[in-house]
């Protein structure tokens, strides 16, 4: 809220060389003065209220806080009553049934009489400018001195002309279906069912504590005018305001407003009416429905100080206490609290510990302890830790993390949506972590990046809509941990090619960053031909651990790649990240002793058709090698048809053989190569 | 004689100096000392036919010039080989200002780094984490919070709604979490862990928050909170200083200013000086008694403290980014500084 610092001054003194002190003062109290603003108006604090304090929604309200956190400073009252108001008992001109009891609990009518409607009175402008801004609109004076009213008391309050009103009945109740209201604004609103209303003897001329109807507000013409003050229920008039209209009044019932500013507030606008409008007050009407609360508990000091953790002194807290408002009585260790009517807030011995702590102790004084000592470090969660682990691996296979919106667009085929969304951007959750991975490398390529190797680790959120909740929490929603990347371009840019060889990121770059992520996890799999939305129907494969589909690697499809732009042959991946972590060995230990005997390599150079998959290959001669194979490799693959002949290739596999409890002898190698070159012929190797 | 010695060891030191390969330096080497007909070793064969009392100083003569011979042999052909390897090794010579053939180092996002050296003080601290969901339940993000439905606090946390559960604003609703707080205290304390403890949890959270460069809808927060007997506010101020100075160096001092939370009270918001500000970190207090009672604790023995600290600042303060948007951007223009 703007707090116009020479209106808080009619209150409580605030000289200007305190006023930077007394700010912090009240921010550190809990009323944040968030800044000071210059205006032609003086100077204005911008005040951040915290949802639990509406008292602190006025000018006065401010000050008051301010008298409890400076001993030495006085509040002045509201205002002096002048001579000739009427009591609320006269009876007066209106008549009031309140039939929704639970939501308005009291309801006055004020009736001044006579009128004259002009332009409000250049201080008023000037303080209703410097606290509203310039966007507040000068009405007239009685709409302007009840807007005035309402910043320095914080009721709200209304001004109806009395003469649109038949008979001068009020009723409060709730809207009828279908009921319709123009309000102040001009709109016309279709009152949802529930809304409090305030109604003549037919239908309804105000929103109750939102805004007035059109039908019957003050006008140039007006010369009786009914001022309503009342107190209505937060949550009725939050729910209506969230689905009507919000407004200063609305803000203001929302957060609780004091009972005893019903009387308070309508005495103190009737008076100002009067003085600069003229008229007379002619009658106060008041319906109670209910009674002022009264709260009034136990708070032990004890208690209190344990929560603090400060031995606050009882005296001091004593005075602080009464300082804002509450009657205090000392009972056996314990303080009688008798809360005052504009504080809501507190309601357990806690909220009194908290108003110790700030206004007798201050919260800078509060020490630094540690009560309990944990001897031991903490652990991290299972998951977050096998996700680093997942990352490192990640990075070492030179990837560059990327970290993506959950929100997108688009979240592919069964998404769960955003009921309230901001904007389409943002609007569902993401099913996979692949299309965002295209954007990225669609973006690089635009700056002129063709050289890509991304990853993230990240949730992916799954849910079927259809299905209820029960009220236990997550449902039948699931966020699975998704592991995938994006290569495209060079597999290694900073390797500058030698005699024309480099090492594109291609499928077999892709794939092996999988595997070497696998084997970091101690998880072997294979790799089966298949298709995936986004990938090349012929360059695709699933990754099966046991026969359990864990992913895939693949090369984008031409359309993927044509309609984003990316460089040719840019491959993506994709692995189920909660598979990962249900297969993957903890980090190896132990170790094998090392070989006491020597190893010999040797290269067996067969050629097979190109329909022949290297895995079948692999089986047949890793198995014809028998016990005394140690590692085979592919060392390299050759294809050219002028060589080799059509649809041929040739396939150097590199060998190393090593017997456990000897060197090798030259026949027995011999014999070892004679067994691969025959079981490779055996399944249609050529040039052996 | 001894004249013809000095003569033919002359011609030796000046063949053997003149060669200029390997292949002329063992020319000379057969010519003078050669087995078969090296003038020296010649010469050595006729030292048998001098009288006898000229064979001793004539023979130790021959000796020394042949051993100066050798020397200078010797000598002559390791500077040939030197000279001969340095030839060769200049025809090997490269151009060292080509750049080296490194691999591309890969790089965790900035985010992550930064993370995980948060996370690190808090394990010092002995915190243990868990993890909570993104989408989470009104239950636990609000109700557990001890969030009465429908109050101006939720005005705070300005939530987005998912498809699916209950109504909007009730529990059974789905929702992304406005915080992390309560997939941590709700969740954790439907099962009422025996205390004490410490746990904490960090992750991601949203709210309808228009984005600009300090805000998004999208934001990371960290929360910590702890049950024990006899734990106050002084003690949650002793841990956070303790977080503030693990997090900010030594010289950090953290500020408390009373603050509104339904879940805590007291409630205050943590502030901490850096440079030369105060740097708002998040919020804090005492675990509301209401949570509490209903995991079922009992109030008079245990009390609880709990906070919520943002983690977006921290990467910006560190790296100096003044545009938080640029971490959930990913142009690798970007990622690629760090």
């Amino acid at each position: 809220m703007r707090i116009p610092l020479s209106w808080l001054n009619d209150y409580i003194p605030v000289p200007d060389d305190e006023q930077e002190s007394v700010a912090d003062a009240l921010t550190m109290a809990g009323l944040e003065v968030e800044e000071t603003l210059q205006t032609p108006f003086g100077d204005v604090w911008y005040t951040k209220i915290t949802p639990n304090r509406g008292d602190w929604a006025s000018v006065y309200g401010t000050a008051r806080e301010l008298a409890a956190i400076y001993p030495n400073k006085k509040l002045k009252p509201p205002f002096a009553k002048p001579e000739g108001v009427a009591s609320p008992s006269e009876p007066g001109e209106v008549k009031i049934r309140i039939d929704d009891s639970a939501n308005c609990h009291r309801f006055r009518a004020t009736v001044i009489a006579g009128v004259k409607i002009g332009p409000t009175p250049q201080w008023i402008q000037d303080r209703l400018t410097a606290a509203l801004g310039d966007r507040y609109r000068m009405i007239n004076n009685v709409a302007d001195i009840t807007n005035y009213v309402m910043l320095e008391l914080g009721q709200p309050l209304h001004a109806f002309d009395l003469d649109t009103i038949p008979n001068g009945e009020i009723v409060v109740r709730q809207a009828l279906p279908g009921e319709k209201l123009v309000t102040l604004d001009g709109t016309e609103h279709e009152l949802p069912l529930g809304t409090l209303c305030i109604c003549d003897n037919e239908r309804a001329i105000s929103i109750a504590g939102i805004m007035g109807g059109k039908d019957t507000e003050i006008t140039a013409g007006t010369t009786n005018v009914l001022l309503e003050t009342a107190h209505f229920d937060p949550f009725c008039v939050r729910r209506t305001a969230k689905k009507v209209v919000r407004s200063e009044a609305s803000y203001r019932f929302e957060r609780y407003v004091d009972p005893n500013l019903v009387a308070l507030a309508g005495d103190r606008a009737a008076q100002l009416i009067v003085e600069h409008c003229g008229g007379e007050l002619v009658g106060v009407s008041e319906a109670i429905a209910q009674p002022i609360p009264k709260r009034r508990f136990l708070a032990r000091l004890d208690r209190v100080r344990a929560l603090l953790g400060v031995d606050v002194d009882r005296d001091a807290a004593i005075a602080a206490l009464t300082r804002l408002g509450l009657e205090v009585e000392q009972s056996a260790g314990a303080l009688d609290c008798l809360i005052p009517t504009w504080r809501p807030d507190l309601t357990i011995e806690d909220d009194i510990a908290e108003e110790v702590g700030r206004i007798a102790l201050g919260y800078a004084h509060i020490p630094e302890k540690i009560a309990w000592q944990i001897g031991q470090r903490g652990q991290d969660s299972p998951r977050a830790a096998f996700i680093m682990r997942l990352k490192n691996a990640l990075v070492a296979q030179g990837l560059q993390e990327v970290i993506t919106h959950s929100l997108v667009a688009d979240g592919g085929p069964g998404a769960l949506l955003l009921r309230n969304p901001m904007a389409p951007e943002y609007s569902q959750l993401r099913t996979s972590l692949v299309p965002g991975h295209i954007a990225i490398a669609q973006r690089a390529v635009r700056e002129g990046i063709r050289d890509i190797a991304i990853f993230e680790v990240a949730s992916v959120y799954i849910g079927s809509p259809q299905v209820p909740s029960g009220c236990g929490g997550g449902g039948d929603l699931t966020e699975p941990l998704r592991v995938s990347g994006l290569v495209a371009g060079s597999g290694n840019p900073n390797l500058w090619a030698i005699k024309g060889e480099s090492y594109p990121a291609d499928f077999y770059f892709a794939k092996g960053i999988v595997e070497s992520l696998l084997a970091t996890l101690g998880i072997t799999a294979e790799y089966v031909t298949d298709t995936s939305p986004f990938t090349h129907p012929y360059r695709t494969a699933s990754v099966l651990v046991n026969g359990q589909n864990i992913g895939m690697v693949g090369e984008c499809s031409t359309a993927v790649v044509e309609a984003n732009d990316l460089p040719k042959r840019t491959c993506v991946f994709g692995l189920d990240g909660e598979a990962l972590a249900a297969l993957a060995q903890e980090t190896k230990v132990g170790f094998s002793a090392l070989p006491e005997f020597a190893s010999a390599t040797r290269d067996v150079a067969p050629v097979f058709s190109r329909d022949m998959p290297f895995d079948k290959i692999e089986q047949v001669a890793r198995q014809s090698a028998g016990s005394l194979l140690e590692s085979l490799r592919l060392a390299d693959v050759f294809e050219d048809a002028s060589k080799l002949g059509e649809g041929k290739r040739s396939l150097t596999l590199r060998f190393t053989l090593r017997a456990p409890d000897r060197t090798l002898t030259g026949e027995e190698i011999d014999a070892t190569l004679i067994g691969i070159r025959k079981a490779l012929t055996g399944i249609g190797a050529e040039r052996l | 004689m001894t004249d013809e010695l000095r003569q033919v060891e002359a011609e030796a030191l000046a063949a053997i100096a003149a060669a200029g390969t390997t292949a002329t330096l063992d020319e000379a080497d057969i010519a003078y000392l050669g087995r078969r007909n090296g003038k020296l070793t010649g010469m050595m064969r006729q030292l048998g036919s001098l009288p006898n009392d000229q064979k001793p100083a004539f023979g130790q003569a021959l000796n020394e010039a042949k051993a100066r011979v050798e020397t200078a042999l010797a000598e002559r052909k390791a500077q040939l080989a030197a000279a001969e390897l340095a030839v060769r090794e200049q025809a090997e010579a490269i151009d060292v200002t080509l750049p080296g053939r490194s691999r591309v180092p890969g790089r965790l996002h900035p985010l992550t780094r930064t993370f995980a050296d948060v996370k690190q003080v808090f394990l010092g601290l002995g915190f243990t984490f868990v993890d909570g969901p993104d989408v989470e339940d009104y239950l636990f993000n609000f109700d557990w919070l001890n969030y009465p439905q429908d109050h101006p606090a939720m005005d705070e946390q300005d939530t987005f709604y998912v498809e699916g559960g209950a109504p909007s604003g009730q529990p059974g609703a789905w929702l992304l979490r406005t915080h992390s707080t309560g997939s941590l205290q709700g969740r954790t304390l439907t099962h009422a862990p025996e205390a004490p403890f410490r746990m904490a949890t960090m992750g991601r959270c949203f709210r309808r928050d228009a984005m600009d460069e300090t805000h998004s809808h999208t934001f990371h927060q960290i929360d910590g909170f702890s049950i024990a007997e006899g734990i106050s506010l002084a003690d949650l101020k002793g841990v956070l200083a303790e977080i503030a100075r693990g997090l900010f160096g030594p010289d950090a001092i953290v500020r408390f200013r009373p603050d509104f939370f339904p879940f805590v009270e007291p409630g205050v918001e943590v502030a901490v000086w850096w440079n030369n500000r105060w740097l708002e970190l998040g919020g804090a207090g005492l675990i509301h008694p209401n949570i509490l009672k209903r995991a079922g604790y009992d109030t008079e023995k245990y009390t609880g403290w709990a906070f919520g600290l943002g983690l977006d600042r921290m990467p910006m303060i560190r790296y100096g980014v003044k545009d938080l948007r640029l971490f959930l951007d990913n142009d690798l223009r970007f990622l690629g500084q760090f």
